[in-house]
């Protein structure tokens, strides 16, 4: 074939790296959930990982004429924003893992008296306080793999960890998640 | 963990569709805002290949040019002030080089990570 099929992201970060308006909305959209994501559980409150998410996003857009693509934007990306959300967690208070908008939550509710219909909003709220049990990277490492769909590798290139590590700190935080879901919720994760 | 046993993983599952964290609304408008707003755009990435071209142009002229000098036969006088010249130019042609590659036009970013040392932006 004389011309390869290009992925769409490239013609997204070209279009990006030219200024052109319709890349950097497509770059800002597709992964400022996940970055937020990153960023809120390093910082742990909304304000904090806003400005992370800000700062993050404009030094990768500073250095996108710089990204050689070894490796995918989004992993570029999520590095930059990690490296941000540390620098930002270590200058201020200590490295806290409480998201705020849940604090409302974190009285210890009653498992069977919450269980028989329980819709997606519960299960988000049930699901952000069994999360928020475990270690902020065990936290990140999850969020990465499952939610990201990050490979080792790539979470490798972000955390800066070796794949070992991850490994069984995805196994560990894994098994720990379950755990929490099912002292919190014994019917509805009896199955997991 | 493999990737089919990831998209098969019921816990994988709920978190896919509930374990994210979104920022509110006006948040995304305005970072959206921020982020096009404050884009610069890198004119020497944009025209790299017309840089070079450039370049190329350049180079064939002064190369007719002083083929053209050579044409003229100049006489002694002429070449006693034209090489000091040359070498002025040549002078500060590395003078500016040796500025530009000691101020990079983008400064590195730096980064801290747990144990809070230093490490540089990611390359790529």
């Amino acid at each position: 074939m004389l011309f390869k099929n290009r992925n769409p992201e490239d013609q997204y970060l070209e279009q990006a790296i030219r200024g052109e308006r319709a890349g950097l909305e497509y770059l800002v959209n597709t992964y400022r959930d996940m970055a937020y994501s990153i960023a809120i559980r390093v910082t742990g409150n909304h304000e904090d990982a806003e400005e992370v998410v800000q700062d993050g996003f404009l030094k990768a857009f500073k250095n996108l004429a710089e990204f050689k693509r070894a490796s995918k934007f989004s992993t570029w990306l999520y590095r930059i924003i990690y490296n941000t959300a540390l620098s930002k967690a270590s200058s201020g208070k200590n490295f806290t893992m409480e998201l705020q908008e849940d604090n409302q939550y974190q009285q210890y509710i009653e498992p069977n008296a919450v269980m028989q219909q329980m819709a997606g909003a519960d299960r988000r709220k049930y699901l952000n306080m069994a999360m928020q049990k475990l270690k902020a990277q065990d936290q990140l490492i999850l969020s990465l793999h499952y939610i990201a769909e990050k490979s080792i590798t790539e979470i490798t290139e972000i955390l800066g960890m070796k794949s070992s590590a991850i490994k069984m700190r995805l196994f560990r935080s894994r098994k720990q998640l379950l755990e929490e879901l099912q002292r919190l919720l014994p019917n509805e994760f009896k199955d997991l | 963990m493999k990737s089919t046993e990831k998209y098969n993983d019921p816990l994988g599952q709920l978190l896919r569709e509930h374990g994210s964290v979104k920022p509110d609304e006006g948040f995304s408008r305005r970072l959206l805002h921020t982020v096009v707003n404050s884009y610069k755009l890198s004119y020497k990435t944009v025209y790299r290949k017309e840089e070079r071209m450039g370049k190329w142009i350049i180079g064939v002229l002064i190369a007719s040019a002083l083929l053209i000098f050579y044409e003229l036969h100049p006489g002694p006088a002429v070449i006693e002030i034209l090489l000091p010249v040359m070498f002025l130019v040549l002078g500060l042609i590395a003078i500016v080089l040796m500025l530009k590659s000691s101020h990079p036009a983008n400064p590195r970013l730096h980064r801290t990570d747990f144990r809070h040392e230093q490490k540089e932006i990611p390359s790529s």
